[in-house]
This record gives C-alpha cells, structure tokens and sequence, in this order.
C-alpha cells in the first residue's frame, strides 16, 4: 500500500515544492532566533531599552509612542511574519509583487502588476499590466488574458460575471470568463468604478472627467442617474445593500442614496483619504488628513446626519482603508509608519500592528514605496 | 546517525538560526507531507498551501519547539488535521461559483485508481488511511494525532480499507 501511495503523481510536485521553500526560507530569514534556556530577563530588558530608545529617536516610533497614550491596547508588533486578526485574505500591490496574504502570515506571490482585485468570492484575482487584463487564480496561474493598452483597476462585478477596468483612460466591461469585452464610457476619469452590490443586475458607478457620477446599467446601457460635477478623482463605494454611494474626492464626501438622492456632503479637508463600507449596514470608515499634519479613521453612518466617532489617529499619511470580511476589523495602512494597523471597534479600541510593511511586501527594493491595500476578501 | 538524530541535529540548528538547518527539516519532510496533504484533499494547489501553512507554524514556533520530541508527527498533526478541514469545507461550500466557476478547475490526476478510490472516502477516513498506509504511524499514534480513540482509528481504517478493496 505505501509503496501505491508514493507512486501517486502530484500535479506540479517540484514546483510546489520549490515554491514553498521560497516563502519558507523567507519567513525563516525574517525571524528573530531566541536563544534557548538561557537567563531571558536580561534580554528582554536590552530588547525593550532598544524599542523604548528606538522609539524615542525615530519619527514612526514618536508616532507609535504618541498613539500608545491613547491608551488602547497595543497587542504585537512583529515584522517576521504578517498575520492577521481576523479571516480572509488581504490583496496587495507592491514593488515587489502583488501577494495574496492569509491569516497565518502564508502569503502567495502572483507576479508583478499594477493593480489586483478579488472576484467576488475570492476564487479568482483579475490584474492589470502593462500588457493588458488577466485573470488568474490564487495560486497565480492564468485563467485568461486580454491584451489592452494601459490597464488599471479592473472591478469584479459581485456576480461574477462581468469585469469593469479602465484601459487607455476608456472605461471597459467585459464578460467574467475574458470574452465580449466592449467599451462603456470614453469619458471616464482616473478613478476605479464600482459596481453595486446586486447580483442580478450588473450597475455600475463611475466617475467621469468632470467629477460627475454616472451610475449605468452596463447590460442595457441604460443611465440610472447621474450626479452634479465634483471632485475629480472620486473613490466610489456602495454599501452592500446598495442603498448608499460614497464619492470621496479630494475636497468632499458626498453620501448617496442608491437612487441618486444627495443626503450629505462632508468636507475632507483635503489629502489622502479613504472610504470603506463595513459588511452589513450602513456605517462606514473614513480615513483623512487633521491638523497637525496627522490622519484619523473615523466611523460614521452614511445618512443624512450622525457623528463620527474617532477609531485611531496617526502621524503622517493613511492609506487606502479596508473592513475585514466579519466586520470586526478595519485594517489601516499607515504609510508614514510603514505599517498596518488593525483596529477592532470597541470601547476602548483593540489595536494589534504589523511593522516594516515595505520591506516585508517588496524585499529587494528597500525604501520602496508602501505597499497598496487592494482588498481584503472572503473568509475562509 | 539514525534520521531521528539527524531530525534532532536539524532542528537545534535551524533553533539558532542556521538557514541549512531549515533547510535540511524542510527537504526532510516536504514530500511526505504534501503528499499526505494531496491524498486527503486531491486538490494539489490546496495541498501545497497546507503543507506551505505547516511549515509557517513551524517556523513560526521552532524556539518553543521540544528538541526531545520528534518533528515529524508535530508537521503530520498539523497536515492531516488542515486537509482534513479543507475538505469540509469545500464539501460544505459545494464549491458553487457563478462566472468563477467558468474557469476550467484543475484536472488533477484522479485517473489513477487508488487514488480515485481514496477520493471517494469521507476525509477523515482518508486521513487514517494516509497517516497509516503512507506515514506509517501506528493507530495508537493516529488516535494521537487526530485526538480520537483508538477504537474510531481502528473501524477507519477497517471500513476505508475495506471501501478500497472494492474499488480498486
């Protein structure tokens, strides 16, 4: 019987194997070995001397300090692996590669490209390059290709079946297995579109170049509605009941309801700022620039009044937020301390940290630029 | 020097630090546990990924790891108890996917006939099969593993030995 059961062919055995040793011994080299039965207490008294003046010194580690007198519970701070709190696995588009990340700190190189984004139920990761649109799975082969001019932020619409991407600044659609590809709009500006959350129907919101939103029935044509000029470059998030549209340009949020109706226009007070709809509901996280030349996350409902209610501020820059597939979590990036910062919602905030995010995501461009955030999918 | 010892040897060095080290573990015992990951989930991409998981926890773990315990029923626990989950899962999900499904799904190899017969095996059943048959653990070591009785280990690997006389 064992030697039946060794016979057994592996489909692509060697390279698994080679595959894994890479992210293996990578893993490896990121750790910090500890010396064994040995006097620790001395160690550990050097090692937080080390973080505590490290601290002290540098800007990031000010900045940490600073968010530790919050008094919020500081839970780990680790470089060798990044894990997360919660379930699902987080996309994301570096230097070095876009990786597939899951809880347990295994993680998945895909290839070089320039932006990723999850289909619906994560099975698949559709990726933009300069060669054109490709779907692969997430073990990075490729399902099929589309060879388009400069590709960049493909959308999958929640039921699977269509794709949405702008190539050549045009905006396209086409169909999830890589055919009837078909231009939408030729006067979409630089921003990603998002589709609404029903799956039966396939409605698409973008942004054209003069800050308009249009929301299209991308089957039938058909424009549902379409919004007064705004900002122009708007990131576009429905909630999952698609009753609310979020459009955050670079002076304004304007919350949406499904059908067009404006219910609130919040300034961001200019910078980098993000939006991200929690699960199920109508709160929704917003990250943007304060005083101080400091960032905050606050959460908020998508209605025509209520108060924010602040989660987390930082030194520097956020990055693109994200809620974690249960709800619980909201992941935020945070460039200028090179790291990802779990928030869980609570009273006080749960807070757990992943450092040296660049270095970890992009290893052979130290100094790289922070990683992009491009989705954190589907438990399991 | 006896592979236990060299397992030994592999592991103090690899606890401080030595890259070889890691390395000789991981060329030691990869095979066996892809393996016994594929033969329980039949899926190659999920079982490198369970394997590749194992060994994370491994590495993640090698300082509090007990150099007077054997490495390799750790790994195997681990292997067998995370493809024996996936396999629920993916029973439980039925793997009904819109347009995601579109794409062809692996092939895999399920010609062989040993291996289709495995296949048609509840997972847990598989697992004792391979943590037997493949790994050569004893069914006291099994019910060790997998955290059940003995007596379970034993009808397992009877009902699933019987299942592949009959199709093999």
């Amino acid at each position: 019987m064992k030697r039946e059961l060794d016979r057994i062919e592996i489909p692509d055995e060697h390279d698994a194997r080679e595959r894994s040793w890479a992210i293996v011994s990578a893993a490896f080299a990121e750790r910090e070995p500890q010396p064994r039965r040995r006097s620790w207490k001395p160690a550990v008294a050097i090692a937080v001397a080390l973080v505590v003046v490290a601290g002290l010194l540098s800007p990031p580690g000010m900045a940490v300090l600073d968010e530790l007198r919050q008094a919020v519970a500081l839970e780990s701070e680790s470089a060798a692996v990044v894990t997360l709190p919660s379930r699902g696995r987080v996309l994301v588009a570096a230097e070095g590669g876009t990786w597939i990340v899951k809880p347990d700190g295994s993680r998945r190189r895909l290839g070089v490209y320039t932006s990723a984004t999850w289909s619906p139920r994560g099975i698949f990761v559709a990726v933009s390059s300069p060669a054109g649109l490709t779907a692969l799975d997430p073990q990075g082969n490729v399902r099929w290709s589309l060879p388009r001019k400069r590709v960049i932020w493909p959308r999958w619409a929640p039921s699977g079946f269509r794709i949405a991407y702008l190539a050549d600044g045009r905006l396209r659609v086409v169909v999830g297995d890589g055919t009837g590809d078909r231009l939408l709009a030729a006067n979409a500006g630089p921003n990603a579109p998002a589709w609404e959350p029903a799956i039966n129907v396939h409605v698409l919101a973008y942004a054209d170049r003069a800050g308009r939103i249009h929301v299209v029935d991308t089957d039938s044509g058909q424009q549902r509605w379409r919004s007064d000029p705004g900002d122009l470059n708007v990131q576009l998030e429905w909630s999952s009941d698609g009753t609310r549209l979020l459009a955050l340009g670079a002076q304004n949020l304007r919350i949406f309801q499904g059908n067009g109706v404006l219910l609130r226009t919040i300034p961001t007070g200019g910078g980098p700022a993000s939006v991200s709809f929690r699960r199920n509901g109508h709160s929704f996280a917003f990250a943007r620039r304060v005083a101080g030349g400091r960032s905050e996350v606050v959460v908020l409902p998508a209605e025509r009044t209520g108060g924010a209610r602040s989660i987390f501020r930082g030194a520097g820059a956020f990055g693109e937020i994200a809620w974690s597939p249960d709800g619980k979590w909201v992941l935020v990036p945070w460039a200028s301390a090179d790291q990802w910062v779990f928030v869980r919602l609570g009273r006080p905030p749960r807070i757990v940290t992943e450092s040296e995010i660049t270095r970890y995501f992009s290893p052979a461009a130290p100094g790289g630029v922070f990683p992009t955030l491009s989705g954190w999918c589907c438990a399991g | 020097m006896g592979a236990g010892r060299d397992e030994r040897v592999f592991v103090r060095a690899a606890q401080r630090g030595s890259a070889s080290g890691i390395e000789a573990l991981f060329r030691l015992h990869w095979p066996q546990a892809h393996r016994a990951a594929y033969l329980v989930v039949h899926d190659a991409a999920a079982a490198e990924d369970i394997a590749q998981e194992a060994f994370l926890a491994a590495v993640r773990n090698l300082d509090r790891f007990d150099r007077g315990r054997p490495f390799g029923p750790w790994l195997h626990r681990i292997v067998v108890n995370r493809a024996i989950d996936w396999t629920r899962a993916r029973q439980l999900r039925g793997e009904a996917e819109l347009v995601e499904a579109v794409a062809a799904p692996e092939p895999g190899s399920l010609d062989d006939s040993l291996l289709g017969a495995l296949a048609a095996l509840p997972p847990d059943h598989r697992a004792v099969i391979v943590l037997r048959h493949l790994l050569e653990y004893t069914p006291g070591e099994i019910a060790q593993l997998l955290g059940v009785p003995r007596g379970t280990v034993n009808s397992r690997l009877r009902r699933g030995l019987d299942s592949l006389k009959e199709s093999v």
